[in-house]
């Protein structure tokens, strides 16, 4: 158990900047960058709930699969069904 | 701008990747908010908390990380949810290639006991515009037409490429 906070001594890492990168499997992203993840019919991920989100064939993200799992904390910012179609996603967000 | 910070380590599980952790912990994010959460750990990502993390874990090498377990593979069901859902053309095109014609489908939910489920077959057939896998009506329309599950699958797959 680690009984002290511990803080960065690195102020400019603990702020939400934007990815400036071009690579097709990134995995680190920069704090309050936003993703759209692909989830399967009525998997439901409620507000702001955490969930381990990993890189899902050659252009998209995903729940679980085989692909690499992205660095940090990702929380859900909201989601939307498409009626009828059973096609889910949502937005997440890196928050640490 | 809060600054970050990890409060507590519960636990470190290993993954499926060499040197990436995925750690149940007690963090600050960067909006100032506290929780339990688990975050994964890899060792080039240079921002957020977790070069405070791989420096907890190079301070405590003694602390127990918990092996990776493979999850289990998921059922034929689960596979089935996960599948991509078909457009009315992908699926009547799917059927045609599968040697099932349209007429043959309207045949079958006609030939369905009269009733509301027969009703529904009827109005889900003319008027949907997309299909799930697990959608009700590929499981009548299956039955009556004599197909397995897998013969759905396949068909279900080799639509979704049209």
């Amino acid at each position: 158990m680690l009984s002290a906070r511990w803080r960065s001594s690195r102020p400019p890492a603990h702020k939400a900047s934007v990815y400036t990168g071009g690579t097709r499997d990134e995995t680190n992203f920069p704090i309050g960058h936003t993703i759209l993840v692909e989830t399967g019919n009525a998997d439901i991920k409620e507000r702001n709930s955490a969930h381990a989100i990993y890189l899902n064939s050659s252009y998209g993200y995903g729940f679980g699969g085989g692909g690499a799992q992205l660095a940090g904390t990702w929380r859900a910012r909201g989601g939307y069904d498409s009626p009828g179609s059973g096609a889910w996603a949502y937005c997440f967000v890196r928050t640490a | 701008m809060t600054s970050m910070s990890v409060n507590m380590v519960h636990a470190v599980r290993a993954t499926q990747e060499a040197d990436v952790y995925n750690i149940h912990c007690n963090i600050t994010d960067y909006l100032g908010a506290s929780y339990d959460t688990d975050y994964c750990s890899r060792p080039d990502d240079t921002v957020g908390v977790n070069p405070l993390i791989r420096q907890w874990l190079r301070d405590n090498p003694g602390f127990q990380i918990e092996p990776y377990i493979p999850p289990d593979p998921p059922t034929e069901d689960e596979l089935r949810q996960r599948m991509r859902s078909l457009t009315a053309r992908q699926f009547r095109l799917g059927l045609v290639n599968a040697d099932i014609s349209p007429s043959t489908v309207t045949a079958a939910i006609a030939g369905m006991p009269a009733g509301s489920d027969q009703d529904k077959a009827q109005i889900e057939w003319e008027y949907a515009t997309t299909f799930n896998r697990t959608h009700p009506l590929i499981a009548t329309v299956g039955t009556a037409l004599g197909l397995s599950d897998a013969q759905i699958d396949a068909l279900w797959v080799a639509a979704a490429a049209l």
